[in-house]
């Protein structure tokens, strides 16, 4: 790493100073040492820095510190002299160079991203800062350039934007194979003129699709998901409005989301045959929280016809078993108002 | 009642739930299909999904319903599509999976309204 001169030489020339010279504005201005801080502070710091003779033919650089010679793998005299654009390359974008140079011709302040390359020809994303250098009578003295390697940062907006559109087509299929499900259900049912058990299973199918579609985005990023829109959705349709909705954020695997799913589904038919959502004037109230490792969820009906007993029937068994399997539990409560249930879900424990 | 739909099952379930609620169905499963059903005979109303293939929506067949006042509702299930056009129409937007006897009697409801 030997400088091929005294580093304060190299600062003073591109000051426009003699070396070891008193010299010009800035040197009357800040005094002698301006030139040397200059010259200790670029070459301390890790960005990148170099300066540009605006008034020179093409523009060469006049000045270049250690972390340029670093990032792009050139030294002082192959730097030196040259225009900056010896950077760019095969896949840079020419929108680029031409905001860079609208900006030059401008004599504008820019932060512009394009793709350059070191001398050893591998490429990296630089953030160029550019902007003029006045000296106090307001004549262009040198543009500055600051470059940050930001390939890094690059590639993960990139990994990002991928993920995000990888997400959007599952979602798009994983919905339409849901339809299709449901398409095929119906039409078994009209071939076997049994429309009433197959709605129920297109119900079902559907009400699965509404809890799996708001956790299609976020599983794929960060494998975890909230619960709370999929119940949401899940109970949207049922009771045009009269079902409330109202619970905090809870995150937890997807792999209750088909459970909760169909729970919810089959209290919010059975509400809609037996319970509160028979009558308009009933309503039903869910409300969800997270204690001890349970996702906890309240269903309250009020306002329905008054409930003398408590009805059976093979749906609840398979709710009930569907939890047991799972360690939960469904409680329910034939309050004379209308069924009060509490659903105990017990959440994956995270890795 | 035009349906334009590219997933055959789906547009197969749409048209027998239309005949079960007693209408007729004008199936068409691509953009071409669906504009020249338009141009022959107008449809009452329509339901019309929105993404048809990669890069391939409805909106030529949407804005041209507009133009010829023919009531219709969108059925989509891909949330890629630019929302902004689909909200500018002001017509009802119906996200998948929805039971096709609920798309239907959306549709024909616009017909009564």
């Amino acid at each position: 790493m030997p400088d091929r001169e005294p580093p304060y030489d190299q600062a003073a020339r591109a000051f426009g100073e003699e070396p070891g010279t008193d010299g010009d504005e800035a040197s009357a201005r800040f005094g002698r040492g301006t030139g040397i801080l200059f010259e200790q502070a670029m070459a301390q710091t890790r960005m990148a820095v170099c300066l540009s003779d605006p008034n020179a033919p093409d523009m060469p650089i006049v000045f270049a510190n250690r972390a340029f010679r670093e990032l792009t793998g050139y030294s002082d005299d192959e730097i030196i002299g040259r225009n900056c654009r010896f950077l760019q390359g095969e896949d840079t974008d020419p929108a680029s160079v031409e905001r860079i140079r609208r900006a030059l011709k401008a004599e504008n302040t820019a932060v512009v991203e394009l793709l350059n390359y070191r001398k050893d020809g591998t490429p990296f994303w630089n953030a160029l800062h550019l902007g003029p250098i006045y000296d106090p009578e307001g004549k262009l003295l040198y543009i500055f350039g600051s470059q940050w390697d930001v390939t890094e940062v690059h590639s993960a907006r990139t990994e990002q934007r991928h993920a995000d559109l990888m997400a959007s087509e599952l979602s798009h299929r994983i919905k339409n194979i849901f339809a299709v499900m449901a398409g095929i259900v119906n039409m078994v049912g009209r071939k076997f003129d049994a429309r009433d058990v197959t709605d129920r299973i297109a119900t079902a199918i559907h009400a699965l699709g509404r809890a799996h579609e708001p956790t299609f985005g976020e599983t794929a990023t960060t494998g975890d998901i909230d619960i709370a829109p999929s119940i949401r959705a899940v109970l949207a349709p049922h009771g045009d409005g009269r079902v409330g909705a109202t619970g905090p954020e809870v995150r937890t695997s997807p792999a209750i989301v088909s459970t909760l799913g169909l729970v919810l589904n089959e209290l919010a038919a059975n509400a809609v045959k037996h319970g509160a959502l028979k009558v308009l004037d009933g309503r039903v109230d869910v409300t969800w929280g997270e204690q001890d490792g349970y996702l906890v969820v309240d269903w309250r009906e009020t306002g329905g016809p008054a409930v003398q007993a408590a009805p059976g029937g093979n749906g609840t068994q398979i709710i009930d078993r569907l939890l047991a399997g799972m360690g939960s539990r469904i409680d329910r409560d034939w309050d004379p108002e209308g069924l009060h249930a509490r659903i105990l879900l017990q959440l994956p424990r995270q890795a | 009642m035009l349906v334009l739909e590219d997933e055959a099952i789906i547009l197969l379930d749409l048209e027998l739930c239309l005949e079960d609620a007693g209408a007729r169905p004008l199936p068409a499963s691509d953009l071409a299909g669906a504009m020249g059903l338009v141009e022959d005979d107008p449809p009452d109303v329509a339901i019309l999904d929105v993404s048809l293939a990669p890069g391939v929506t409805s909106r030529p067949v949407a804005e041209r319903l507009i133009a010829l006042g023919v009531p219709f509702l969108l059925h989509t299930g891909d949330n890629r599509v630019d929302r902004d056009w689909m909200e500018a129409l002001g017509v009802p937007v119906l996200r998948k999976p929805v039971p096709s006897d609920e798309v239907v009697r959306r549709a024909l409801a616009l017909l009564r309204a």
